[in-house]
């Protein structure tokens, strides 16, 4: 392939990266432990040379293979070559399945993956980008490229590889593959229709609530010039900084039988608020806040020259609001409807507090593991209630269809955004201060049972509770902020830069890496952690048990949430700032950090918060990931409140809801305030 | 291609700050988190050995243990409603292991399936936590037979957990059907249904609900009665007088346990008197299954230990090996139907 002796007379490197990709991997296999003992991935005690790839030739004959890969990098590296992004393409790639097939083989029992593998993997994939980039196979450079494979790599294996070792259980038993399972499965289960309806039905309810009420709050937030705006952001936030079962147990101390407003008050005696009336009220206050922060980084980025040059032409501040305003606010609007309805169908915590008999799949799937022990049931049901992500998924494409909406443009945008019309606004602000007022009890009963003996039987006041949390809970706290502080910027990260990329690049595969990173947001929280267990429980991939699998599961569950506020943000960014900056010579990094980032700022707070407080308030598929040694504060509210300890499960929670809202303040300052109003013309574009 | 590796150094560290794998013992508790917090701090002071602990329901646990059993990762499993235990036993996920102190075991605790397979650790009859102020203010009489449960007059007035999450509620179900046999059992359950208010997730949850005047009768654990009242909840601790069922809790050596000399070294230690004597501390008032551990005189006080509790001849095995079939039937007959 290459013209021989005349290259090597030449000193000159003929290809850098595969000159580094050789060398790289040629160091990782004399020095480092392509394996590690299972458990303790960085302590060797004397057998580490014994584990690097060279020594595991004798054994393993591929490991001479990934040598000679090596070796070759490096001669290319020094050759000449007519097309230089060959030898990467096809040594990246072939190097990339080596080391995974290598890990599959060689890591068995009692061995796992170790740090050679994953170097080795890392090297090959930057190698192989390199190819793609350079042979112009994706358009984009080598950053880039690596970042899709690199991100491609990991939705394979955190989000599709245990969704399938689930799945698996649907379709096989021990007779082997039948697909036939799937319906038998399903003809034994009776109570299907019934089932399906309530989920639905609710998710659609919910859904159309939530987004209605974050509408109503992100507008008044961002357009109103009302000092009870402050006071909305703030209120808004307080639902997600909570513990779902939280919201359930307030609901059912104020509306339950013996509740303060419907027995108290009112002298009604009814157990309604269990089932769909409470169902759908705690869902709504749990998901309205996610509605809420996606409309909100939306509304922010509607250019005011629009609504402006609508203004001018005659049109009423009302037929602006109804013909420009609301339908640029469409993407979001989407994006918040589909985020809440896939929330309320994979919602575990409401449900299983205030459900009652409402039965709904992710419960439905919760009780055939953990109750009958049936994994198969589960996993067919889980089938079910992703193809109703799936259609969630696909109708929002298809509303919001090809148009564009674009609004910030790089021209100077001018003035300040359009007031809201003063009917509208006031109207808002009523309704948002009177749902505020409703969440603001929730809190107080929920601060109140913290502080009493108990709850409406014995009010004393007392400290007890606190004490006890002291003493007992603060091991658990530590470990759950550490953990959720690692994997908030982590999510923010990837998911922004996956937003990114999708939005920004083509690539083959495009649509399938977007959905399967919104997949793991679809499925129940048991579900993905049952997978987990199922996937990483055993070499080669062996991570349970350690703080990395609870990490690694905050960040790809709450990834989507970085993404779809990412994407919503994107999509109205004018590609041409980009272009412009690229054309002035801007390197890829300065272009993301001059320009993309100070325009998508609300949407990096937004996804850092969230996640934050989302890993800081899971629950339903850690509690299948935390071991003896990393356990976190949900886990342990959730086993006080089961012994019916409210007292000292809604005192931890008071103490988690503060810690967070500190944070949450904190962050804030940290990335800087959102970008003034109408104020997008400073900096990045000057 | 600088800042990626450094993404990925930051996920090593992270990996390899993990590992738990040296001397120590992995306790999985199933019983109040308290007293599991309690029984791994004092092993630790007793034996100096390392211990980390996780607290899940019995039924979660089970999960967990039959999710793991590729690479387990617990070596003993503490307490919690025998039935699970039984069932990892008839599975193969826990090993027989017969402890020395099993000859200081109450009779019917000793060896509850046989062959060592899952040991006693304690004992506790069913019956209903009654919020006696509620039920007179309704003008209803207190129940006192199974049959008087079922009567349209407490219609909407009893709580008891979901089978198909809890033992205890699982507890009740073998109980009516050994009771009365199958068929009768089966028509006496849809009856039942008929008058519950709510079903919970937990098995103890109804007697808050009772505490809480949500409803006027739960079905719970008599020691979980008493831990409600001692909390401070209006609840009465009842016992059936036609007979009750009643639970058994399961001490189990978990199969392919990482630690497992330790993991012996625990269970001949949890079924000592002086271990035992502490879970009443911890508002965890079964009955010990050391002949030698003192009664705690709040038990007796609320008439609740087997002296004053009629029981019946409960079956483990029995209820063990029948358990998805039985859950499957109360499912798909019982819980779908209209209240």
């Amino acid at each position: 392939m290459a013209d021989g002796f005349s290259g090597i007379a030449v000193t000159l490197v003929r290809n850098p990266a595969c000159l580094l990709g050789g060398v790289g991997l040629l160091a990782i296999s004399l020095l480092v432990p392509f394996l590690g003992r299972e458990g303790r991935l960085f302590r060797f005690e004397g057998e580490a040379l014994s584990l690097t790839p060279l020594a595991l030739a004798g054994r393993h004959p591929g490991f001479w293979v990934l040598l000679i890969l090596a070796v070759a990098g490096v001669a290319f590296g020094l050759i000449r070559q007519e097309r230089g992004y060959r030898p990467a393409l096809w040594g990246g790639g072939l190097g990339c399945l080596l080391v995974l097939w290598l890990t599959w083989a060689a890591a068995v029992k009692p061995y796992a993956f170790g740090p050679g593998a994953m170097l080795a993997l890392a090297v090959c994939l930057l190698v192989l980008a390199h190819g793609l980039s350079q042979g112009g196979y994706i358009r984009a450079d080598t950053f880039v490229v690596a970042c899709i494979l690199a991100l491609a790599f990991f939705v394979l294996l955190f989000i599709l590889f245990p969704l399938l070792a689930v799945l698996r259980h649907s379709v096989m038993d021990a007779g082997g593959l039948r697909l036939g399972l799937f319906l038998e499965t399903l003809r034994r289960y009776t109570a299907l229709g019934r089932v399906l309806r309530n989920s639905v039905g609710l998710a659609i309810f919910v859904g159309i609530t939530s987004t209605l009420i974050g509408l109503a709050f992100a507008l008044a937030a961002a357009r109103s010039r009302s000092r009870l705006t402050v006071l909305l952001r703030a209120f808004s936030l307080l639902p997600i900084i909570t513990p779902p079962f939280v919201i359930g147990m307030a609901i059912i101390l104020l509306f339950g039988l013996q509740g303060l407003v419907t027995s108290r008050l009112l002298g009604l005696k009814t157990r309604g608020v269990f089932g769909f009336p409470g169902l759908a009220l705690a869902q709504t206050l749990s998901f309205a806040p996610v509605a809420f922060l996606v409309i909100a980084s939306v509304v922010e980025s509607v250019n005011p020259a629009l609504e402006e040059a609508s203004l001018t032409l005659r049109a009423g501040r009302w037929e602006t609001f109804w013909n420009v305003t609301l339908p640029l606010l469409r993407p979001g609007l989407a994006n918040a409807f589909l985020l809440t309805i896939i929330e309320s169908l994979a919602d575990f915590g409401n449900p299983i507090i205030l459900g009652g008999e409402f039965e709904v799949l992710s419960t439905e799937i919760y009780f055939a593991i953990i109750g009958r022990f049936d994994q198969r049931l589960a996993a067919t049901l889980g089938l079910i209630l992703l193809g109703f992500s799936l259609a969630a998924f696909l109708l929002q494409r298809q509303w919001l269809g090809e148009r564009s909406y674009v609004t910030v443009t790089g021209k100077p945008p001018s003035g300040t955004p359009m007031p809201l019309p003063r009917g509208l606004e006031v109207g808002l602000l009523t309704f948002c201060v009177a749902w505020c007022a409703f969440t603001l009890a929730i809190y107080v009963s929920v601060v109140t049972g913290g502080l009493v003996e108990i709850w409406g039987i014995n009010n004393a006041f007392t400290l007890r509770h606190y004490h006890q949390l002291l003493r007992d809970g603060m091991e658990a706290l530590q470990t759950t902020l550490i953990l959720a502080g690692i994997s908030a910027p982590l999510t923010a990260a990837v998911g922004i830069l996956l937003a990114y990329l999708v939005v920004r690049h083509q690539f083959p595969g495009r649509g399938l890496l977007e959905f399967t990173s919104m997949l793991s947001f679809a499925v129940p929280g048991t579900v993905i952690g049952i997978g987990y267990i199922l996937a990483f429980n055993q070499s080669p991939f062996l991570l349970t048990g350690t703080a990395t699998i609870i990490v690694i599961s905050f960040i790809f569950r709450n990834m989507p949430v970085g993404i779809r506020s990412g994407v919503a943000a994107l999509a109205q960014i004018d590609q041409a700032l980009e272009e412009a900056s690229i054309t002035l010579r801007a390197s890829f990094a300065t272009t993301i950090r001059r320009v993309v980032l100070p325009l998508i700022r609300p949407a990096i707070v937004s996804a850092l918060v969230f996640s934050f407080v989302r890993s800081v308030t899971a629950i339903s598929a850690v509690v299948f990931l935390v071991s003896a040694k990393w356990q976190v504060s949900t886990k342990v509210i959730l086993d006080q409140a089961e012994n019916g300890r409210y007292g000292l499960a809604t005192a931890y929670s008071t103490v988690l809801i503060v810690i967070m809202a500190a944070a949450i303040a904190f962050m804030y300052l940290m990335v800087g305030r959102r970008p003034a109003l109408g104020g997008l013309e400073g900096g990045g574009l000057a | 291609m600088a800042r990626w590796l450094g993404v990925a150094f930051l996920v090593l560290g992270l990996a390899g700050s993990s590992a738990a794998q040296e001397k120590g013992l992995v306790l999985y508790g199933s019983p109040d988190r308290d007293w599991v917090a309690a029984v791994a701090a004092k092993f630790t002071r007793d034996t100096g050995i390392k211990v980390d602990w996780i607290r899940a329901s019995s039924n979660e646990m089970y999960a967990r243990i039959e999710a793991e059993k590729a690479n387990p990762k617990g070596d003993v499993w503490f307490g919690g409603t025998g039935d699970p235990h039984f069932d990892a036993a008839e599975k193969g996920l826990t090993e027989p292991y017969c402890s020395p102190k099993m000859a200081e075991l109450r009779d019917f605790m000793r060896d509850p399936i046989g062959g060592c397979r899952t040991l006693g650790l304690y004992a506790g009859p069913l019956g209903w936590a009654v919020n006696e102020a509620m039920l007179k203010k309704l003008g209803k009489p207190m129940p006192q037979t199974w049959d008087d449960l079922a009567k349209p007059d407490y219609k909407g007035l009893i709580a008891i957990a979901n089978p198909n999450t809890s033992g205890t509620a699982y507890t009740t179900l073998v109980t009516i059907l050994l009771m009365k046999g199958e068929e009768k059992g089966w028509e006496y359950l849809a009856r039942l249904h008929k008058n519950i208010a709510q079903y919970t997730k937990s098995g103890s949850a109804p007697g808050q609900l009772a505490g809480r005047g949500e409803v006027a009768i739960a079905i719970i654990f008599l020691h979980d009665v008493v831990m409600f009242a001692e909390e401070g909840f209006p609840v009465k601790a009842v016992s059936p007088a036609d007979g009750t069922g009643y639970e058994i809790g399961g001490l189990s050596l978990i199969k392919g346990a990482p630690h497992k000399e330790n993991a012996k070294k625990f269970i001949d230690w949890a079924l000592t008197p002086e271990t035992q004597a502490i879970a009443k501390d911890y508002r965890s008032f079964q009955l010990q299954s050391n002949r030698n551990t003192p009664l705690p005189p709040v038990v007796i006080k609320h008439g609740v230990d087997f002296e004053h509790v009629k029981t019946i001849k409960y079956d483990f095995l029995w209820a063990a090996k029948n358990r998805e079939r039985i859950l499957k039937r109360w499912t798909e007959q019982i819980f779908s139907q209209a209240r």
